[in-house]
């Protein structure tokens, strides 16, 4: 044959093979081109999701509505931006968009001390009826007419005036027409029983699971609640620890130090402000406004504090103000009391009763009464003022009551600030107990600061919980591995907790679409920049690109929320002699890092000092005493990043705690510990130390009331040695509604007006008397 | 006779060979990298509007001379999804959750001929979507073999959104 024979058949064959050649190569091309395409667009909408959480919580959020409902809508709405943004940019739109939803498996929200998962899941599809009560549809409902029952339109319906509920009874066919005729179902064709129910798959997002761990030592079980940080509580039987895991010794320098006395001196925190428009009442036409110091209580509510008046207060949604703490009989239902007293003092290591008397709400009764006193028993006097300088702050106080009863206890208070409670004697007929729960921590004012304290807390931590009796913690080395180790049980835990439940969630998931889905596994890294601020999680699956479908996950952190605070949001300054007078950020070489004089301070401490010379110093604001110390920014880390070294020989850090000298990791945690405790007792609330109730007693009359009985007392909480508050409410006597004026006696007696101070002598009670 | 049929189908198939297959080559590559491009120019000018919080002529002008530097010719839909600010709608206002009502892009062009600017507010969503108009080289000789009819036929396209964290003003 010729050569040209050959050449074409060769030709002929040839170019089919490699056309299929081509486009397998062309696809494999494509399917790694549009999976980096998803994978970038993925990031994208986590990052907006983000973003939209970010800006609901910091500049968006509300501060009326309860703290759980307002982090459940603000989840909620940034899964919507997620999935809104996700099918935008792959040019999804209309209605489509909610069917990226049947993509993603599980979206994970990783908060401070819990997490939340969205996923899909089966809910039972439910109707209520005329009397609230819900009902769920019957799986195997059936209808006995020949009728059509497409057209049911409601499960309740008016039947010649008449409202019959859970059993529609008139359905509608279209081919017959004319009036709905009538139909008999199955009786329980709607059901209150749920495991009959028929479900719907739907996405929902699963309540909040917190960060937990249960152990049992000798019969007893312990609940361990973990935090992002090293924030650590802990509940059992006959303990309930909470506290930051301390293992450092520079917190004292956080104050102002008197050069003679050598005291150091916890510094004044700062007030927040807001200014404010309320109604006192709801039918008042207008607005009051006013500029208020605010504070948080602790779920996160916000009070606002009326210095003339001197009580706290909140306002509700619609704008009407409340005020706080104080008793009134004709509200209180039973005498469910509230108490944060801050502050008390009490001696130290000495035994002494704390009285406490209730009696209950009775209509019949004069008026309830509650009292606290302090009585020092080894000495016989009455004034618990006696201390050594200690100040222990009680941090908060529950209890409730019903029926009559008065119990008193006694306190033992011991020096590693737990206390043991024994009922000294107790009135029959007492139906239920009174639950008190008091934590105390001890705050020296002395150089050691908050020592003392959480090496107090490590301890019984450690011995109680990790099972160490024996464990006699009093070299930094031990603590430190203490430490150490229960990070590592910290975050094993965390870990284990989301996985478990992550599996669950794309089990269900694949169990309802044709293909099976594994969960992928997440990295090390990955988990490291989870766990170390508030982040989420999402997953994207099942999208068909080329030759396989998609499946990956993307992991975005915040930076911006008003949840955590991070290493990164402190500066740290050497406060040695030895300092450099450089402030430094987060694991920068220069600083003096093998003494143990780091301390960190938060960013906003650093103000602009005067012009010293021809320079601006950051001066930080709590200095050491002397003016001329002032902090500049260190050149290698604050001033240009270029040139930023991490400490070399990291010597801590496991896991998620970023590798960092030790010294730096404690400054940070002191640093914490210190915000929080000075905040609390450095604001007004600290100059409390008791409240003294005050009977105004109506003489012979009675309290303007709402309710259907008129009230011959009135009780009101003063505060020990502040100016007395008078009731608001005025006093009917035949048939004039006055203000009266208050004296100590029936008759006789001196008169209290504004001027004076309540004092201590126990109840006092005050009775009306007005001009005629 | 044999001898001619077999030149005459080598000539063809050298024709093809040597001709055709590399202009089809060369321009599904071309198409692909204006495919690239395009997509990164769109997201660009997304993503810098919403990081502004406003869309400019300048903006605008120079989006479109770098989507026509490409060789086609393009239909640029822009879509923006403003949030109600309704307070009767519950308390509040979150990105994400409230109602979107959408401006388009006649609108927003009115807007950017009258003033310059077209501004934007927080919790928005910015979309450009843009597809080419022309047929392309590859698209016309793929039509020899076989043909793609249709009004809104295209081969390039390039979708990206924003969400707007900054207002303009």
């Amino acid at each position: 044959m010729k050569l040209q024979y050959l050449i074409v058949i060769f030709i002929i064959i040839i170019i089919p093979i490699a056309l299929i050649f081509a486009y397998y190569l062309n696809l494999q091309a494509e399917t790694i081109r549009i999976q980096t395409d998803y994978d970038e667009k993925l990031q994208e909408a986590t990052s907006e999701m983000m973003e939209a959480y970010e800006l609901n919580t910091t500049e968006w959020s509300s501060g009326f509505s309860a703290l759980a409902n307002e982090k459940r809508r603000a989840i909620l709405s940034s899964v919507n931006a997620f999935t809104d943004g996700l099918s935008n940019k792959l040019g999804v739109g209309g209605t489509a968009k909610e069917n990226i939803l049947n993509y993603v498996p599980a979206i994970v929200y990783i908060m401070y001390d819990g997490y939340y998962i969205y996923t899909p899941t089966y809910v039972p599809e439910t109707i209520t009826d005329e009397d609230g009560l819900q009902m769920f549809y019957y799986e195997d409902g059936e209808v006995t007419s020949e009728n059509d029952y497409r057209f049911i339109t409601k499960a309740t319906q008016t039947i010649e005036g008449k409202t019959v509920s859970g059993k529609p009874m008139y359905v509608y066919d279209s081919e017959k027409g004319g009036a709905p005729e009538a139909v008999t179902y199955k009786e329980d064709y709607f059901t209150t029983n749920v495991d009959y129910a028929k479900t719907t798959y739907k996405h929902v997002l699963k309540t909040f699971v917190p960060y937990t761990k249960t152990k049992e030592i000798n019969d007893n079980y312990y609940t361990i609640n973990y935090t992002l940080d090293n924030y650590i509580r802990i509940y059992g039987d006959d303990v309930q620890l909470e506290g930051y895991m301390y293992a450092g010794s520079e917190v004292s320098k956080s104050g102002i130090k008197n050069s003679e006395t050598g005291e150091t001196i916890l510094p004044d925190s700062y007030e927040l402000k807001e200014y404010v428009a309320f109604k006192n009442k709801s039918e008042d036409p207008e607005y009051t406004y006013g500029e208020y110091i605010y504070i948080h209580n602790s779920n996160g509510e916000k009070r606002y504090y009326d210095s003339e008046k001197d009580v706290f207060f909140s306002i509700s949604s619609n704008g009407i103000r409340n005020d706080l703490k104080t008793v009134r009989t004709e509200d209180a239902e039973n005498t469910i009391m509230s108490a944060k007293v801050k502050s008390t003092e009490f001696p130290e290591g000495k035994e002494f009763d704390l009285t406490e008397e209730y009696y209950s709400r009775d209509p019949n009764a004069e008026y309830t009464k509650i009292v606290h006193e302090w009585h020092n028993t080894s000495d016989g006097t009455d004034d618990a003022k006696d201390t050594k300088g200690v100040h222990y702050v009680l941090l908060n106080r529950v209890y409730s009551d019903e029926g009559t009863k008065r119990n008193r206890y006694r306190y033992t208070l011991k020096d590693n600030g737990t206390y043991v409670r024994m009922a000294i004697n107790s009135v029959e007929g007492a139906t239920s107990s009174i639950e008190v729960s008091m934590n105390f921590i001890k705050m020296d004012r002395g150089v050691n600061g908050f020592l003392t304290e959480m090496r107090d807390f490590e301890r019984q931590f450690v011995r109680q919980i990790l099972g160490k009796n024996d464990y006699n913690i009093t070299t930094k080395a031990e603590l430190k591995n203490i430490f150490d180790e229960i990070s590592q049980e910290k975050n094993e835990c965390i870990i284990n907790s989301i996985n478990e439940n992550l599996k669950l969630s794309i089990a269900n998931y694949s169990a309802n679409s044709k293909i099976d889905y594994s969960l992928p596994e997440l990295s090390e890294e990955d988990w490291e920049q989870a766990l170390s601020n508030i982040s989420v999680i999402t997953f994207f699956q099942g999208v068909k690109i080329g030759l396989k479908t998609y499946n990956n996950y993307c992991v975005v952190t915040s930076r911006n929320n008003n949840e955590y605070a991070s290493e990164d949001d402190f500066y740290y300054i050497d406060t040695s002699e030895k300092t450099d007078g450089c402030y430094h950020q987060y694991g920068c070489d220069h600083i003096n890092k093998d003494e143990n004089h780091i301390v960190a301070y938060k960013k906003l401490d650093f103000l602009i000092a005067e012009n010293m010379g021809d320079k601006n110093y950051y001066k930080h604001q709590y200095n050491n005493g002397t003016e001329t110390v002032a902090y500049e920014p260190c050149y290698y880390c604050v001033l240009n990043g270029n040139k930023f070294t991490k400490v070399e020989n990291p010597t801590f850090g496991r896991n998620v705690e970023k590798k960092c000298n030790f010294n730096y990791v404690s400054a940070k945690y002191g640093a914490l510990i210190r915000e929080k405790y000075i905040q609390m007792y450095r604001t007004r609330l600290s100059d409390w130390d008791t409240i003294i109730l005050v009977v105004f007693d109506a003489n012979e009359g009675y309290f303007d009331s709402t309710w259907d009985y008129q009230p011959k007392t009135y009780i009101i909480g003063e505060i020990l040695g502040q100016k007395y508050v008078f009731p608001t409410r005025k006093v009917m006597y035949n048939g004039h509604r006055v203000y009266p004026k208050w004296y100590t006696d029936k008759d006789g007696g001196k008169e209290i007006t504004d001027t004076d101070r309540v004092k201590r002598n126990g109840i006092q009670t005050l009775y009306a008397r007005w001009d005629e | 006779m044999s001898d001619t049929l077999i030149t005459v189908i080598a000539i063809f198939l050298a024709a093809v060979l040597m001709f055709i297959f590399p202009l089809m080559t060369v321009s599904n590559t071309q198409d692909e990298i204006s495919q690239v491009a395009v997509q990164s120019i769109v997201a660009e000018f997304v993503n810098n509007a919403a990081s502004k919080g406003k869309i400019t002529t300048s903006d605008y002008e120079a989006f479109t001379t770098k989507l026509y530097a490409t060789g086609n010719t393009y239909d640029i839909q822009l879509e923006h999804k403003i949030m109600t600010t309704n307070p009767n709608k519950g308390e509040g206002n979150k990105a994400g959750e409230s109602l979107y009502y959408s401006e388009f892009t006649s609108e927003i062009e009115q807007a950017l001929g009258e003033t310059g600017e077209y501004k934007l507010k927080k919790g928005d969503y910015i979309i450009a979507t843009v597809k080419n108009t022309n047929t392309t080289i590859a698209t016309q000789l793929k039509n020899f073999l076989y043909s793609i009819v249709g009004k809104d036929t295209y081969t390039i396209a390039a979708s990206s959104s924003a969400l707007v964290v900054n207002a303009g003003y």
